[in-house]
């Protein structure tokens, strides 16, 4: 990915770092070296960089996967998808079966019924699982989930219980279907469960960098973070050993709290960087999902008719919270989803660098999947860069298709060709574990735009392989200010390689998504995918 | 058991007068121990001689009230607060300015440690119709008038009268069922935020009666005292025939057949909480009822809990 030096036979390293890129020759003028010909028949990429995934993709596979695509855990076993509500209970019968402590409540995730029609999960689907002990199954948009008649006992929620999410059947009865925060944090408290503090256990780190790693990335964010103290610590114990083989770029969720407390924490935390874990980053949430019907739109809304989404963040609260990060010298990411929050995000970083110019600032939109060209010459003009979740078009471009966006917007989803014509600096992300972190089958995405029923969506929205490429590592570094570091193969950077056994640029393009990947290498240290050893 | 803590909602946008509401409450000198959750302390003001400890994730004020941090898990900050050896006698939680703020008051309704009261919506007269009209914000007002059991209609001392009678019935006409208060400096009587009855504050201490001028405007409120021992389940009755001008009843009563002698009764919009009375004996007995100036009148009071008795 180094401009000058596209291609090269060898590529030497010391101390971590890459002394350069070129021919045997070339490279023997740094003096004495080792040739290591592991890698002659493979393909060495820049470290591939994700800069929108979670450390809740280590902490999620504690729980049971039951997503509708198919998914690879980072221990390397392969989960096939559910396409039914009664394959979801299937799944969980056998993995009840092997429990073997009766209290323990039985967990899982990434439960989509968008892509049912018709039914929802009710009370009898799960106590077919266990009558005996909790079960609790998250809705992959994580703001809905279904329990079982164990789990609604423990909660104390009864045909009485009278709030707004609560779903109830014809005769009055909870179907087990839980909506909104109260009911569920209800639901995991009844469950024994805390997922804030299960995402910064050392177990869930070690598998977020598991996955990574089978994905050939070396550095990923962490978007976003509470960052308490036992995560902050786990997380620098982790990154300081040699044998860790992810870079964790965590960002502070800058809205829990007042902005200054939010500066100090982060200040007080950017001391305790190292080589492979670098605070400093913000992130604010301006809305909603757009699967979810919570992202925030403009006129006429949502093809279905749902009504608008939510705000995050007070529109009007906006501007201060991120002039406050900026003048603190700060950078913030914005997630913002649909077009009527990308719009007053934009204006609100107009407005903040009015009163404090910075050419630099790099604040990137996150996500941003309806923007319109007008938004992206504004991002241009006012150094805005975006990070689009190509992934989306894949997962769910034949929903947003036929119900969220209908058919004219679906294919201005996520538009990577107009970002790149209009000169914004982009990247592409997965926003793991919402979908699968693969940085390739991102950039795959990002090239086809082809959806999970084959159709084409925005043909001319479409890159090729290069540029997609380049999204993935130097796009993505970029966007975090780290592109003088990380993201190319060239003299000073680390030594962060991707380890493919094919060459993503002559593979047909719908192959890109299917390159083996053999390990990574990261600051010099080998890390080969069939050493993983995780539960 | 103890009897269930009120916890009440106060929602509104940014700038609308949250902030100074709850300042109001905090610096109270009643005796009642409240605890605030606010999202940013920075506008939190403390009269000098109230101020005991400030921790960073929370103020102790000398009055016993407390200011802690909303903090990112509400149920987890709500569970540490009643675990408290002397856990607040109200909650009060502020809404951030875009918050549906009926999914707070969900935790309240999903925890029998709580009891769900008022949720507050303030507006600003000034700003309230354009906020309506705008389309980033106008479904988010319209979601958060739906969700309130009171409305206060706040810096009406900045709008002239046809302003702020345009905005009246522009309220009126999304929320006739629910009292509509006209303030300035988020005025608003201590005893309609208040969901604990003076009696049983855990400092005998009165409150002076009372606040704001336009007090006798805004509300009006009847105090029945002397109450004799009644039957619970005709005093609910009693309460659930109250009409929706009445925004809160609050007090501790004689109780016939039972083995605690006293109830503390509570009524906060459509909620009623009867729970027994843990405390010691109460210095005196009765109910207090707020509601809007056309509730009604003693005389109608009395025969409606006489009737039902």
């Amino acid at each position: 990915m180094n401009s000058r030096r596209p291609v090269a036979s060898h590529v030497a390293v010391r101390d971590g770092h890459i002394l350069g890129a070129g021919t045997l020759e070339e490279l023997a003028g740094w003096g004495s070296y080792e040739l290591d010909e592991r890698f002659a028949d493979k393909v060495i990429m820049p470290g591939l960089v994700e800069g929108h995934a979670h450390s809740w993709e280590g902490s999620a596979w504690e729980d049971t996967f039951v997503g509708f695509m198919e998914r690879t855990a980072p221990n390397g076993i392969r989960h096939q998808g559910c396409g039914s509500i009664d394959q979801v209970v299937d799944r969980l019968i056998k993995v009840e079966a092997a429990l073997t402590d009766p209290d323990e409540a039985l967990m899982a995730w990434g439960f989509d019924p968008i892509f049912f029609d018709g039914r929802r999960m009710n009370l009898a689907d799960l106590d077919r699982v266990s009558t005996t002990r909790p079960v609790l199954v998250m809705h992959a948009s994580g703001h809905i989930v279904n329990g079982n008649s164990m789990l609604l006992e423990r909660g104390n929620i009864t045909a009485r219980t009278n709030v707004q999410g609560l779903m109830k059947d014809a005769n009055g009865q909870p179907t087990g279907e839980l909506q909104g925060p109260a009911l569920r944090q209800i639901a995991y408290k009844a469950a024994g469960k805390d997922r804030f503090l299960d995402m910064g256990k050392g177990e869930a780190l070690w598998r977020f960098a598991f996955s990574a790693q089978r994905a050939g990335v070396t550095t990923a964010t962490d978007l976003a973070n509470e960052l308490p103290e036992a995560t902050v610590e786990s997380m620098t114990a982790l990154t300081a050993r040699d044998d860790f083989p992810l870079r964790i770029v965590p960002a502070f969720v800058g809205m829990s709290c007042s902005a200054d407390d939010g500066i100090a924490r982060v200040k007080s935390l950017i001391p305790r960087s190292n080589d492979k874990l670098r605070f400093g980053l913000i992130k604010l949430v301006a809305d909603g999902s757009i699967q979810g019907f919570t992202a925030r739109l403009k006129w006429p809304g949502y093809y279905n008719g749902a009504e608008n989404g939510l705000w995050y963040i007070d529109p009007e609260e906006l501007p201060r919270r991120l002039a406050a990060y900026h003048e603190a010298g700060l950078q913030v990411h914005i997630h913002t989803n649909g077009d009527q929050a990308t719009e007053v995000t934009i204006d609100s970083i107009e407005q903040v660098l009015r009163n404090a110019p910075d050419a630099d600032a790099r604040f990137t939109l996150q996500h941003c999947q309806m923007a319109h060209d007008a938004h992206f010459r504004r991002m241009a003009r006012l150094g805005i860069c975006v990070n689009l979740f190509a992934n989306h078009l894949y997962y769910w471009g034949d929903q947003h298709y036929a119900h969220t966006m209908g058919p004219e917007r679906a294919h201005r989803m996520d538009a990577v060709g107009t970002a790149h014509k209009l000169g914004v600096a982009y990247a592409i992300h997965s926003d793991a574990p919402v979908t699968h972190l693969a940085p390739l089958f991102t950039a795959w995405c990002a090239v086809n735009r082809v959806t999970a029923t084959g159709r084409v969506l925005g043909e001319s929205e479409r890159i090729n392989v290069e540029d997609a490429l380049h999204a993935i590592t130097l796009g993505a570094a970029f966007t975090l200010k780290l592109d003088t570091e990380i993201g190319s193969i060239e003299t000073g950077k680390r030594a962060d390689f991707a380890i493919l056994d094919d060459d993503p640029l002559t593979v047909d393009p719908m192959r890109l998504k299917d390159i083996p990947i053999w390990g990574t290498v990261t600051g010099g240290e080998i890390f080969p995918c069939s050493e993983i050893d995780c539960a | 058991m103890a009897a269930p803590v009120p916890l009440s909602v106060i929602g509104g946008f940014l700038g609308t007068g949250k902030t100074t509401l709850l300042n109001q409450l905090l610096n109270n000198r009643s005796g009642i121990r409240f605890a605030v959750l606010v999202n940013d302390f920075g506008d939190i003001v403390v009269d000098g001689d109230l101020i005991a400890d400030h921790d960073g994730q929370s103020i102790t004020f000398a009055n016993g009230c407390v200011c802690c941090s909303l903090g990112n898990d509400l149920l987890a900050t709500l569970t540490q607060l009643l675990a408290q050896d002397e856990p607040p006698e109200q909650i009060l939680v502020e809404a951030s300015g875009v918050a549906d703020p009926r999914t707070i008051a969900d935790f309240a309704a999903l925890d029998s440690e709580l009891f769900r009261d008022l949720v507050i919506v303030l507006v600003d007269a000034q700003t309230l119709r354009q906020r309506a009209a705008d389309d980033r914000l106008s479904d988010t007002v319209t979601r958060q008038i739906a969700a309130a059991d009171l409305i206060i209609m706040n810096k009406c001392d900045l709008v002239d009268a046809d302003e702020r009678r345009a905005t009246r019935l522009w309220l009126q006409a999304q929320r006739g069922d629910i009292p509509i208060i006209e303030t300035q400096h988020a005025q608003v009587p201590f005893d309609v935020l208040s969901a604990v009855p003076p009696s049983a504050a855990s400092v005998a201490k009165m409150p002076a009666h009372h606040h704001g001028r336009n007090h006798t405007e805004l509300f009006r409120s009847e105090t029945m005292d002397k109450v004799e021992a009644v039957d619970l389940k005709i005093l609910r009755q009693s309460l659930e025939a109250l009409p929706s001008s009445i925004l809160r009843v609050k007090g501790i009563v004689p109780v016939q057949d039972r083995d605690e002698p006293f109830f503390l009764v509570q009524l906060s919009g459509r909620e009623i909480e009867i729970a027994p009375w843990r405390g010691t004996a109460p210095a005196r007995t009765g109910l207090i009822i707020i509601g809007t100036p056309d509730m009604p009148d003693r005389r109608q009071l009395d025969q409606i809990f006489r009737a039902e008795s």
